[in-house]
């Protein structure tokens, strides 16, 4: 489904979180579609399944999926409260990214512009 | 149901003490050392046999089931150290040990199942072996004699080989009880091995060495058949060295339990074994004091001993001692570091051991040499040596005052060890013995000078009393026909011995009686001076006589036990005595006088001439018509002059009375060697195409009691 | 569940461990590590019943494991020193295990020798170290365990055999629930594998956690300020702290927040937060200090 890198910096539990949210967001998975059985993902991952199982959970709290007892985890439906935290921390990282451009000497119109043409792509509701 | 699973749950305790598999695959593993075992016991005994099935010599067969056969007793040593140290390998490594450890196995599992695994595999092969005889059972005849006829006894019995098969089975379990012990107790292969052969002769050899700082040391120390005895019965495999070979149940009792005592002992070593030492040499602590001081022990009693001959005093044992305590640690602490303090410490302990026990012994700490038994104590006393007594039998006493005369003799013995003790010259070998009240033996030998008996009032005294008559009684008390006289010459003689053979014939044993009778009043007679005399004897007189055996159970049934009894094959006990009779013996001489056979008494017959000189070691300076040398006995080739030192006789009749009633055979009655005189005789002796003259006989003669004859030509010639 | 409770243990006069405490959750895989000679070997020979403690329990679910046959059975050991009897192939082995392990997986052994591709008639003796390695672990995995403690497992072990034996081993966790306890110096392999980590030092027990909070609790901190104003950061539990240039390197042990807020009020023009990796982790808490094991690092 996805690859693990194990040089990143990045924990392989944070990998699994943000890798499965990802797939979402980018509609490769679909809300109420089911996501593989721990036991499925750590011997594809050869991964710790209680990694696995510890990412589930955490997607889970944060409204990413949500689970079925006995069948397993799915997709939830597309969400309407944005947690404020992520939202932070999301823009802190445009922000970091849009003062970056402008110090390579992109004019401010063209970042504006970049930026419009991603919300176009991506439709206002998804 | 509820059996089925009572017989799981069972079955699952019993997994705790054994584990069939784990016994199984020791089988599978270790087999080669079974088949190495068998293929030597065949060698040994089998197959020789049957290459030469048609005809088996009895002796093969007595010495296979006897154990007297070095294969067989390779082969044990083999099975019993190589089952132990395969078997219990699995502790000296760390991996192993960890592996086997960290299985579904208890302690008790592992001991049990290895233990009998490796029993199993040191006893097949001479199961198998035993079998095999079975199999191959033949009859094989050995001649015994049974009141004069002779009788063919089968030696090769099913009872002899069940009692072989018995025998090796007790000699298996003990040392390979012992093998595991000293797997248990070190830490590595090697060590294992070598522990495993050492603490099986350990107590044989402590116990010899022992007896060897007795034999140095103490003064008057002897083996009697007691030590011997123990010496061997320390372990079941030198058991068999002794004659009969077989274990009797009673000792294969008692080394089974031990065997048992030491198989329950090792496993509660096992469990106290702290697997963590694993090659190391030794697992615990005192092991490791205990097997240096062993090397110490004996590096310095042997090095200690060889010096000890050669006259180095105590050198020896320090050096051994250092030397066994270097390689000592070094095999121990597995390093060639060990020039610490902590064994600088132990060094000195071990030295103070071995000081104790070598300077307990050489200064007879214990009063081993000063000890004389009280008479209330001791039943009996019987002393025994060579020339003192007439026939060499032993004289034993039991009345209170002989008792006492012989406590006295050997006070005074005692008394004068610091001169006995290196005492070398020729003198009277003794032996004493007393039988306690206690049921115990105590005995003594010495080698003592001359003047020592001839000067004992004691002794003289015990050997005229009446009690001291009884050996020279029990002549009166043989079987005439089952006695066999012969009677030599003294001193060179072709005239050979007259043997009076064992008969039935009336009349030549009612002669045999006579000379037996005459014999025994001569020894009733003989006065203590008379007998320690030292004069030169006229005559031998041997007398050898059989009794039956009363106690063998050599009846006639087809099979018998295949061990025989004494010398001889035969139903007898022979026993021989020997006389030398001189002419104190009045009767005896006169009977051989009635019998005309004075021919046989030492005469100047065959002899030319008899040279009376001073110089009684003429080997000492050769005269010019000396040639040969050797010692007393010298050729020449021209027969001397009396004069320059040297009397010369030729009259037969002079020599004959010289050598009879005036001759010694050796110093003990002299002073001095200065104060004798010498009397050589010389026979001629023809070589090829010259003639030569050489000694046959040599005496001594005491200047100052010569016949008056004599006494005149010897101022005469001797003193020049 | 193991646990260990105030386990001590000297030889001769050498502490080797001293009230030692471990706890590994059932279904968990829990990662030892430790410099050389910090008790890791001899830990895992108490808890595979091999060693007999001087002080304190080994509990394998309630039960004490020594001379404990009924856990012995439910026990895999790998060792780092393997042993397999002389001569013997994997065949004959295999035979042996069979008979004393009462869960001995036949169809399992078979497959595994498959996938291995180990011969089974040839003597285990000829076999090269790797080899003897994926040996005894398909004999051990074989009698379906309960517990696995696995000693420098992966040592001479090419990477493809690495992931099959890792697969197994997660199969087995996910599936059976089963506890996993590995000694390793690897600690990138162990970083990807283990969820629970233990720091052995001079026989104690230094850190025992799961390894995402140890994670999330150590940062690394580059930090830049426009003026050259020394600071010390007092609220901060700062471990090492190196000043490169205008650039200031921080190794702090205290949550991501905290760390935040603390830096941010002081209006850093630069402040990078990063996550270390477990050999950084390990290093900086068994003697961070030292400049080899800085110039490691950088």
């Amino acid at each position: 489904m996805f690859q693990l890198d194990l040089k990143s910096r990045k924990s392989i539990y944070e990998q699994i979180v943000d890798n499965c949210k990802e797939l979402i967001v980018a509609g490769v998975l679909a809300p109420n579609d089911k996501l593989p059985s721990v036991r499925e993902l750590s011997a594809t991952l050869t991964v710790n399944p209680n990694t696995i199982q510890k990412a589930y959970r955490e997607l889970e709290q944060t409204g990413w999926i949500y689970t079925v007892s006995g069948l397993g985890c799915f997709v939830s439906e597309s969400r309407h409260e944005p947690d404020p935290k992520q939202v932070r921390g999301l823009l802190n990282k445009i922000g970091m990214l849009v003062k970056e451009l402008l110090f390579l000497g992109l004019p401010p119109e063209e970042v504006k512009q970049e930026i419009d043409k991603v919300i176009q792509e991506r439709g206002v509701s998804h | 149901m509820k059996w089925g699973v009572k017989a799981v749950k069972f079955k699952a305790y019993c997994s705790n003490f054994f584990s069939v598999p784990l016994a199984m695959e020791n089988m599978k593993r270790f087999w080669a050392i079974g088949v190495v075992g068998l293929l030597v016991y065949l060698l040994s005994g089998v197959f020789p046999m049957i290459l030469s099935y048609d005809d088996i010599r009895p002796y093969m067969i007595e010495s296979m089931l006897s154990n007297h056969n070095p294969g067989y007793m390779a082969a044990h040593l083999f099975l019993a150290i190589s089952a132990a140290v395969a078997v219990f390998r699995y502790l000296q490594n760390t991996g192993s040990t960890s592996v086997m450890h960290a299985m579904p196995f208890t302690r008790k599992g592992l001991y049990l199942s290895s233990y009998w695994s490796g029993l199993k595999l040191a006893y097949l092969p001479a199961l198998v072996n035993g079998l095999l005889l079975l199999l191959l059972k033949t009859p094989v005849y050995q001649t015994v004699y049974v009141d004069n006829l002779p009788i063919q006894t089968n030696v090769y019995t099913t009872a002899g080989v069940m009692g072989w098969m018995a025998g090796v089975l007790v000699i298996i379990t003990f040392m390979y009880s012992i093998a595991v012990f000293a797997g248990m107790v070190t830490g590595s292969v090697v060590l294992h091995a070598l522990t495993a052969v050492g603490f099986n002769f350990l107590l044989t050899a402590l116990y010899g060495t022992f007896l060897g700082y007795s034999e140095i040391y103490f003064f008057g120390f002897t083996y009697n058949e007691l030590i011997s005895e123990i010496a061997l019965k320390l372990s079941p495999y030198t058991y068999v060295f002794q004659q009969e070979g077989v274990i009797p149940a009673k000792a294969w009792m008692g080394y089974m339990s031990v065997a048992a005592l030491i198989a329950v002992g090792t496993y509660f070593i096992y469990k106290k074994r702290p697997l963590e030492k694993a090659t190391d040499s030794t697992v615990f602590r005192f092991m490791e004091y205990f097997i240096s001081f062993l090397v110490v022990f004996f590096g310095s009693s042997l090095i200690g001993m060889i010096f000890h001959e050669y006259d180095y005093g105590y050198a020896g044992y320090v050096f051994g001692g250092i030397l066994g305590f270097l390689i000592g640690q070094m095999i121990v602490k597995k390093t060639m570091k060990i020039f610490d303090l902590e064994n600088l410490k132990v060094f000195v302990v071990f030295a103070g051991i071995m000081a104790i026990i070598v300077v307990g012994f050489s200064k007879d700490a214990l009063g081993y040499e000063r000890r004389v038994p009280d008479q209330n104590s001791v039943n009996t006393a019987t002393i025994s040596s060579y020339d003192l007594t007439p026939g060499n039998m032993p004289s034993t006493f039991s009345e209170k005052d002989n008792v006492q005369q012989v406590l006295d003799f050997h006070k005074a013995v005692v008394d004068g060890r610091k001169e006995y003790r290196y005492f070398q010259g020729s003198g009277f070998n003794m032996t004493l013995t007393y039988e306690m009240s206690s049921g115990r033996q105590m005995s003594r030998r010495y080698l003592l000078p001359y003047e020592a008996i001839m000067r004992s009032d004691a002794l003289r005294q015990l050997y005229e009393s009446t009690e001291a008559e009884k050996p020279a009684e029990m002549l009166a008390q043989f079987h005439i026909p089952d006695t066999q006289i012969a009677l030599y010459p003294a001193g060179y003689s072709s005239k050979g011995p007259m043997t009076m053979h064992y008969s039935d014939d009336d009349a030549a044993n009612g002669r045999k009686q006579a000379l037996l009778e005459a014999l025994l009043l001569d020894l009733k007679g003989m006065t203590f001076a008379e007998l320690v005399s030292g004069r030169a004897p006229v005559l031998q007189l041997e007398i050898l006589h059989r009794v039956k055996n009363d106690d063998t159970s050599y009846s006639i049934p087809e099979e018998t036990y295949p061990y025989p009894q004494e010398k001889d094959s035969g139903n007898y006990r022979y026993e021989s005595y020997s006389y030398s009779i001189t002419t104190d013996y009045t009767h005896t001489l006169r009977w051989i006088d009635e019998n005309q056979l004075s021919q046989l008494l030492n005469s100047a017959d065959e002899k030319e001439f008899a040279v009376i000189s001073r110089n009684c070691a003429p080997g000492k300076e050769p005269g010019p018509e000396e040639t040969y040398d050797y010692g007393k006995f010298v050729s020449i080739d021209v027969k001397p002059q009396s004069g320059s030192g040297k009397l010369v006789l030729e009259d037969p009749q002079e020599i004959t009375m010289l050598i009879r009633s005036y001759a010694y055979r050796d110093l003990r009655s002299f002073d001095s060697e200065e104060e004798a005189l010498c009397l050589m005789l010389y026979r001629l002796a023809d070589y090829q195409d010259y003639d030569m003259y050489e000694t046959t006989d040599f005496y001594y003669l005491n200047e100052a009691d010569l016949p008056e004859g004599i006494l005149a030509e010897a101022d005469r010639y001797l003193s020049e | 569940m193991i646990q260990v409770k105030g386990l001590c243990k000297s030889f001769d006069d050498f502490t080797a461990l001293s009230d030692l405490n471990v706890h590994v959750e059932t279904g968990s895989i829990y990662g030892l590590i430790g410099v050389n000679g910090s008790g890791k070997t001899t830990l895992i020979k108490h808890l595979t019943g091999v060693y007999m403690p001087d002080a304190g329990q080994i509990i394998y679910d309630g039960e004490d494991i020594y001379e404990n046959m009924g856990v012995k059975e439910r026990l895999g050991y790998i060792p780092d020193d393997l042993y397999f009897f002389n001569s013997y192939n994997l065949r004959d082995m295999a035979s042996f295990y069979r008979k004393i392990y009462p869960r001995w997986n036949e169809p399992r052994y078979q497959a595994m020798l498959q996938e291995f591709g180990l011969s089974e008639r040839r003597k285990i003796s000829k076999f090269s170290k790797g080899m003897q390695k994926q040996a005894a672990f398909i004999l051990t995995m074989s009698t379906m365990p309960d517990y696995l403690i696995l000693d420098e497992p992966i040592d001479g072990l090419d990477p493809l055999i690495r992931k099959k034996v890792w697969r197994y081993v997660v199969s087995d966790v996910a599936e059976r629930q089963m506890t996993v306890l590995v000694s390793s110096h690897n600690l990138r392999e162990m970083e990807g594998i283990c969820d629970y980590i233990g720091i052995l030092s001079g026989g104690r027990m230094m850190i025992e956690r799961d390894l995402e909070e140890l994670k999330t609790d150590i940062h690394k901190v580059q930090i830049a300020f426009k003026d050259q104003q020394d600071r010390t950061f007092a609220e901060l539990n700062i471990l090492h702290r190196e000043k490169r240039g205008s650039v200031e390197l921080l190794i702090v042990r205290d949550s991501g927040d905290h760390v935040k807020s603390v830096l941010e009020k002081e209006e850093p023009a630069v402040l990078d937060m990063l996550p270390l990796s477990l050999e950084e982790i390990f290093i900086y808490e068994m003697g961070g200090e030292s400049s080899e094991i800085q110039s490691i690092l950088f």
